[in-house]
């Protein structure tokens, strides 16, 4: 059984060498926080959760493509989850069974969204202030592709805007968090 | 590394990190960041940025039977699948022993006596990775005091595009386990997990096969192996 002073990147470093306790470990110390990423895009649990299992099963076929030295593990799981659940979402869209206004969620809330809680919570100042810098189009459109992983096509639809409009908002927002965020890190 | 059009290609890295690139331009991003260490950096760090926002999310549990589903996936078949595949096969690390061997004594004082470096506080084991024609490849030094492998490539080592070197251990257990995958580069040393370097002192060979990005899908090799090597102790 893998103790619990490994740190997540000697666990996933584990798992490359294929270690199967080592692979229970990593599902039960991130399962739950994945599941919250894929259920922010894809809503529904049952999406989720088949979202999670691709995840993970590519996890573990993959392990050692891991590279310590470009982020911690638990960014990489999350990317990792984040791309099965937006292309499960594609798919489904294709098959016609998803649609962006098919749960109350995806209508942008007035209350603090999942998106600014999250950012209080996890103390990204800097991130929450640089928000804060965008103007309100720009920012709810870069909070819903952050949290929601909407599409264009899906921000264009939500915000009942032209497509072209919300790209131009998505990637103005993008700019200037970006541009605050190394200044906000100088 | 700066280049002109860093915003631009921010900007990209970043559509593409939130799964705004669609269809070809998100395939043509990819193959830029598996290749080039530049666009690599930029998608990382949108990455890290999103990722620091779902790491505030509340988590939800899922359901218990999950976990039986991705198991049926993962670690179950290959206890069913053991013994057997490729690397069972008789002839798979023929000739391993012998010429991996007389390779590594030949090349001893080459690793032994880098100069920068302070001696080695443990045992090291290492091994000369040659190809089919007997060429000397790659010199692999097992570090299970510091859990590292350190790669030299010492021959021509070409790999195709879109391919990639994955490092083989092999031991007692019979199955090829994976040390990780090669980063392009002369140079390179690999962190292992304690559980791996642990291993070391049982590992009798050394392999490297060739392949797709990310590395083997499965528990062994794959693709070809193109190099091997015995693993002798250094001290």
């Amino acid at each position: 059984m893998v103790q619990e002073h490994y740190s997540m990147e000697e666990i996933v470093a584990a798992c490359a060498a294929r270690d199967q306790a080592a692979f229970r470990d990593l599902y039960d110390r991130t399962a739950g926080r994945l599941m919250a990423v894929a259920m922010a895009i894809l809503h529904r649990r049952d999406w989720a959760e088949e979202a999670l299992q691709d995840a993970y099963v590519n996890v573990w076929r993959h392990a050692a493509s891991y590279d310590p030295a470009r982020g911690t593990a638990m960014t990489w799981l999350m990317a990792i989850v984040r791309y099965r659940a937006l292309s499960l979402r594609e798919r489904l869209a294709r098959e016609g069974r998803w649609q962006a206004d098919d749960d109350a969620a995806a209508v942008p809330d007035p209350a603090p969204s999942p998106f600014e809680a999250a950012v209080r919570a996890n103390a990204a100042e800097a991130l929450r202030l640089c928000l804060e810098d965008l103007d309100d189009n720009q920012r709810t459109a870069v909070q819903l592709a952050f949290v929601r992983g909407y599409t264009h096509m899906e921000l264009a639809e939500v915000l009942g805007h032209p497509l072209g409009t919300v790209k131009s908002w998505v990637r103005r927002g993008l700019m200037r968090l970006r541009e605050c965020l190394a200044n906000e890190a100088a | 590394m700066k280049r002109r059009n860093d915003d631009l290609w921010h900007l990209v890295a970043a559509e593409y990190a939130l799964g705004l690139l669609r269809g070809p331009a998100r395939r043509r991003f990819e193959r830029m960041r598996e290749q080039d260490a530049y666009f690599c950096a930029f998608a990382d760090e949108w990455e890290r940025r999103i990722g620091s926002v779902a790491a505030g999310f509340r988590e939800v549990d899922p359901s218990p039977d999950l976990w039986r589903r991705i198991a049926r996936e993962t670690v179950e078949p290959e206890e069913r699948r053991r013994p057997a595949p490729l690397w069972g096969r008789g002839d798979f690390w023929r000739g391993v022993a012998a010429a991996g061997l007389a390779a590594a004594a030949a090349l001893l004082i080459y690793v032994a006596v880098p100069g920068d470096r302070p001696a080695p506080s443990g045992p090291e084991q290492v091994a000369v990775l040659r190809n089919d024609a007997a060429e000397e490849t790659f010199v692999v030094t097992l570090d299970a005091d510091r859990r590292e492998v350190r790669v030299r490539v010492v021959g021509d080592a070409a790999v195709p595009p879109g391919r990639v070197l994955e490092l083989w251990a092999l031991g007692p257990e019979g199955a090829p386990r994976s040390l990780g995958l090669l980063p392009p580069g002369m140079v390179a040393t690999l962190a292992v997990a304690p559980y791996e370097a642990q291993r070391f002192p049982q590992v009798s060979a050394v392999a490297v096969s060739l392949e797709p990005t990310g590395g083997s899908p499965g528990a062994g090799p794959s693709g070809p192996v193109l190099y091997r090597g015995g693993v002798l102790p250094l001290r």
